[in-house]
């Protein structure tokens, strides 16, 4: 199943560990992040989102 | 070659206002034997840690960006691994300009 992501282009340009609340949409209830199949974003971006997400979780920002 | 780089620090919440100070003039002093200056500094308050470090369940942010050498960082990364005011911190490069604002300053918690 596809998932649609309401995000807009500006916000995909400010991706990074301290804006945790575009992070928290590439997040389940359970905390795992949704695989790249799911969300349909290009490869280069999903690995920005994933290394952000890593960062945001050591300094439990997420 | 200098490259723009950024840290955040998760400080113990107790600290008195002496110790609090200490720790940032031991930190700017630390800055100037190196012969660099503090190029932005912010403070995010107090928040509610998501899981307790070395049994706090509340930590202050701190937040500085800097432009150095690529030798500073690892001196740095060192420097505050055996400070123990300092909970955890990340050093990493930036993608941003030196002085432009975080969205963490006007979230509460």
């Amino acid at each position: 199943m596809k998932k649609n992501i309401n995000i807009s282009n500006d916000e995909l340009l400010k991706i990074d560990y301290k804006n945790s609340q575009i992070l928290k949409k590439f997040i389940n209830e359970n905390g795992k992040i949704v695989p790249q199949r799911v969300t349909n974003m290009s490869r280069s971006l999903h690995t920005k989102i994933t290394n952000s997400i890593k960062q945001a979780r050591f300094l439990s920002l997420i | 070659m200098s490259n723009i780089y950024e840290t955040t620090m998760i400080v113990k919440p107790d600290l008195a206002n002496d110790q609090l100070k200490n720790l940032t003039n031991s930190i700017e002093s630390f800055f100037s034997e190196n012969n660099l200056t503090i190029g932005y500094k912010e403070d995010w308050g107090i928040k509610n840690l998501k899981f307790s470090i070395r049994k706090y369940s509340k930590g202050s942010f701190k937040f500085i960006r800097f432009t150095s050498d690529t030798t500073f960082p690892k001196k740095l990364d060192n420097f505050l691994k055996f400070n123990s005011d300092c909970l955890r911190f990340l050093i990493i490069k930036s993608d941003n300009g030196l002085e432009d604002p975080t969205q963490q300053i006007n979230k509460e918690n």
